[in-house]
């Protein structure tokens, strides 16, 4: 009964789901098995790497020595050897300038916990804080949940990047309503266009930061899913160009680049030792099991394993987003060429009857579910009027299963130009 | 390990999981009604459970009334994101909740302007040890139903009672709860499977708006491992080891605590008959030197540390003046650690 509870409690309910959160829960329902629910729907749209199951499950499955640290109290931002074995990792694969210390770095049980918790220090109940537009949706969420921190959308420029201009027009037009702006958000790779920010492109957004004393998060939970390892430049390997280290805080996890969403385990770096010590003395709502802990302790200390799953990782995501882009490119569907992360941004604006979009891109979202894929569009994703029409395509499926997606989505293109009803087929 | 439990799934845990927790959580705790997986949520610690339903009960800035003294933490896991403020309340005599006191409170905190919402009661007590027994609870859950107040039940000592028979869970008479949408019940691994760094518990409420919310977005802060999930699911369906389990840990706490009240006893000091839980509260009037005092006890708290031995005071779970002599000591440690604690308290009980 939902009226005795609490308001704030009343109010979640009473929010609309994120489209994200409604598509993943109708793959659920009816998911997808080659086998025994061949009918099902096949899920192109939660962000997960579903390709690499036979090389980590393996490696999580091993019997490992459990000894009693990982089965009692410990710190509550992470037992040391995780905290040691994710900075001297992190450190690695980002090519950091200065060595991340265990001390700069604590664990949380997600990024969606690591943001809710950075949301906490960082602002007061009702500020906002800027983030670039189109943004992975659920983000809103876990900054307003607990911490009720709210988004002002920023638009990007046309080459999808982040724009001094728009961010100071959003920020003065926020401070003119008598809003306070408590910081900006980045995630990069970027969640849903794919694009990459480079180095000097995230120096401006932390410099206008600096400026107006606003802090920043950046995201880059997809730092090891891009395809080229040059092509990406964390924001790890410049921090002694971080204009304000204080106010500059990283997130990373497991999920993504390590093709396990499930082992809910991320990390938070930040310089400001005050984040930490919050998180530790009083806040133990975001703590990992200590097996997990020490489970994934083990994993990064196998280089020989790392060196060749990484490599192996990116060579399949490449090779699926490959497969969707020649199916995009057959029916000359524009798209940004992705780069990396487990998903692509493209533009089906061309199939779109009427203006304005915004309605019948729920049409066809809801046209694809009756073929049996699950693809967001820019509605997911908080677009703006630039981005009606714009779907997010996951291709970090089994390729199987993402020849038979692709094979639905062309049915799908047919009928819904045909006006035609779905005719349901295996 | 499969992909179901490496991948996302439901925030309020692997069905398959959850269904187990139900079976073992039913047939521990000698349930009424037996507990179906809808209405459980899992988290990652009762710590976890205590800021969510601190946000579902309440508004920032809420009071809650819970019986003092009390786990001293409770305030903060209620506090920090959820903004409740607790009410500590007086128990009687035989550490039992008192339904004068309880009046007594919620009424000064309405006459202030205050708007309470809740109680908590923690069952077996921390840090007394004392067993509210059914018509206690019920007393509570009656008083809470006619003031619309929602009552959280933390048993997370369920089954670390040294004789099963002491202890009977409020999931044993859910029946007879006034206001089954206003109450929710907690209990966690840390204590009766002795791994706190499992970081797994789990709610139970028939109110499925909390679980809907739970679900929803809030859920993700608070999810446990698939893997880890798994691996308690697994160790939940050996129903032949958790038997011996069970009942091999509650004979060992219950040797420890003996070996403690021996020493206690030796020297006069007072304490209430643990029942259960990991420790037991003792009382340290004849101690003080002086008339019992939060200052003294700190004092006498430093001393044992200097003997290097670390029990906290009342001091450490909101205690009143009527609780300043009090210490709580646990005694789940292992037996060579436990007999060298004792021997360095009676040093320090001479020294002082």
């Amino acid at each position: 009964m939902v009226d005795v509870l609490s308001l704030r409690g009343q109010n979640h309910l009473s929010q609309a789901p994120s489209l994200l959160y409604y598509g993943f829960v109708k793959c659920n329902e009816n998911p997808y098995n080659a086998t025994t629910n061949p009918d099902g729907i096949i899920n192109m749209g939660t962000a997960e790497n579903k390709i690499c199951d036979d090389l980590i499950i393996p490696k999580l499955d091993i019997p490992g020595h459990i000894t009693p640290p990982q089965t009692q109290y410990f710190p509550v931002n992470g037992m040391t050897e995780l905290r040691q074995e994710v900075a001297s990792f992190l450190t690695a694969k980002t090519k950091a300038d200065v060595a991340i210390e265990t001390e700069q770095v604590s664990i949380l049980n997600g990024c969606s916990a690591a943001f809710c918790f950075l949301a906490y220090v960082i602002g007061g109940h009702g500020d906002r804080y800027l983030i670039p537009s189109p943004y992975y949706g659920m983000t809103e969420k876990y900054m307003a949940g607990y911490s009720g921190l709210v988004p002002i959308g920023v638009e990007l420029d046309s080459d999808n990047m982040p724009d001094l201009e728009q961010l100071t027009k959003s920020y003065d037009d926020a401070l003119a309503r008598g809003e306070k702006v408590c910081g900006i958000v980045l995630i990069n790779p970027h969640n849903p266009t794919g694009a990459i920010y480079p180095k000097d492109r995230v120096i401006e957004v932390l410099e206008f930061a600096k400026q107006r004393k606003l802090h920043v998060i950046v995201d880059e939970i997809y730092l090891l899913s891009v395809f080229e390892e040059g092509d990406f430049e964390s924001c790890l390997s410049y921090t002694k160009q971080w204009p304000d280290p204080q106010r500059t805080h990283f997130i990373w996890g497991f999920s993504k680049d390590f093709a396990m969403s499930g082992s809910r385990c991320a990390m938070v770096y930040s310089q400001n030792t005050n984040v930490h010590k919050i998180l530790q003395d009083k806040m133990k709502f975001h703590t990992v099991s200590g097996i997990v802990q020490m489970k994934l302790s083990a994993i990064l200390r196998d280089t020989t394993w790392l060196n060749y799953f990484l490599v192996e990782s990116r060579v399949r995501l490449q090779q699926n987003a490959s497969l969707v882009m020649k199916t995009m490119d057959k029916h000359e569907i524009p798209y940004l060429k992705p780069r990396g992360t487990l998903f692509l941004w493209v533009n089906l604006g061309k199939i779109f009857k009427e203006e304005p979009r915004a309605e019948e891109e729920t049409l066809i979202f809801n046209k694809m579910l009756d073929h049996r894929i699950y693809i967001p569009s820019s509605l997911g994703f908080k677009g703006t009027h630039l981005t009606d029409g714009y779907f997010r395509i996951v291709y970090a499926v089994p390729s199987k299963v993402l020849a038979l997606a692709m094979h639905r989505f062309e049915k799908f293109l047919r009928a819904y130009s045909l006006n035609e009803d779905v005719t349901v087929e295996c | 390990v499969s992909t179901q439990s490496t991948g996302y799934f439901n925030n309020r845990g692997l069905l398959d999981f959850r269904r187990e927790v139900a079976r073992f959580i039913t047939e521990r705790a000698n349930t009424d009604v037996s507990i179906e997986a809808e209405y459980i949520s899992i988290l990652n610690g009762c710590s976890a459970a205590f800021c969510f339903l601190a946000f579902v009960i309440g508004g920032h800035g809420d009071r809650y009334l819970i019986p003092t003294p009390y786990f001293g933490m409770t305030d903060a896991f209620m506090e920090e994101y959820s903004g409740l403020v607790p009410i500590g309340v007086e128990l009687d005599s035989d550490n039992m909740p008192d339904l004068e006191q309880l009046t007594k409170s919620y009424d000064d905190a309405l006459a202030r302007g205050e708007k309470v919402c809740g109680i908590v009661l923690i069952n077996p007590h921390n840090p007394t040890g004392a067993i509210y027994p059914k018509d206690r609870v019920i007393e509570v859950l009656e008083f809470a139903k006619q003031r619309k107040l929602h009552v959280i039940v933390d048993e997370i000592y369920l089954l670390s009672v040294f004789e099963e028979g002491d202890f009977e869970s409020c999931l044993s008479y859910t029946k007879q709860w006034p206001d089954p949408q206003r109450t929710h019940f907690m209990w966690g691994f840390s204590k009766d499977f002795a791994m706190s760094g499992s970081r797994c518990a789990m709610i139970y409420s028939q109110n499925q708006s909390v679980h809907k919310i739970f679900g929803g977005t809030i859920g993700f802060q608070h999810m446990v491992s698939g893997v880890m999930q798994m691996k308690l699911c697994s160790m939940l369906q050996d129903t032949t080891w958790l038997d011996y389990f069970l009942a091999e840990s509650r004979r060992r706490l219950k040797k420890n605590a003996t070996l403690v009240t021996n020493t206690l006893d030796r020297h006069n000091i007072p304490y209430l008959k643990p029942q259960g839980t990991l420790f037991l509260w003792a009382d340290f009037r004849s101690i003080f030197k002086d008339k019992p005092s939060a200052e003294e006890a700190n004092l006498i708290f430093f001393k044992m540390l200097d003997h290097h031995i670390y029990i906290p005071s009342s001091l450490g779970f909101n205690g009143t003046h009527l609780t300043d002599s009090y210490f709580r000591i646990v005694y789940a440690i292992p037996n060579d650690a436990l007999t060298i604690a004792m021997q360095r308290f009676e040093e320090f009980l001479a020294a002082y």
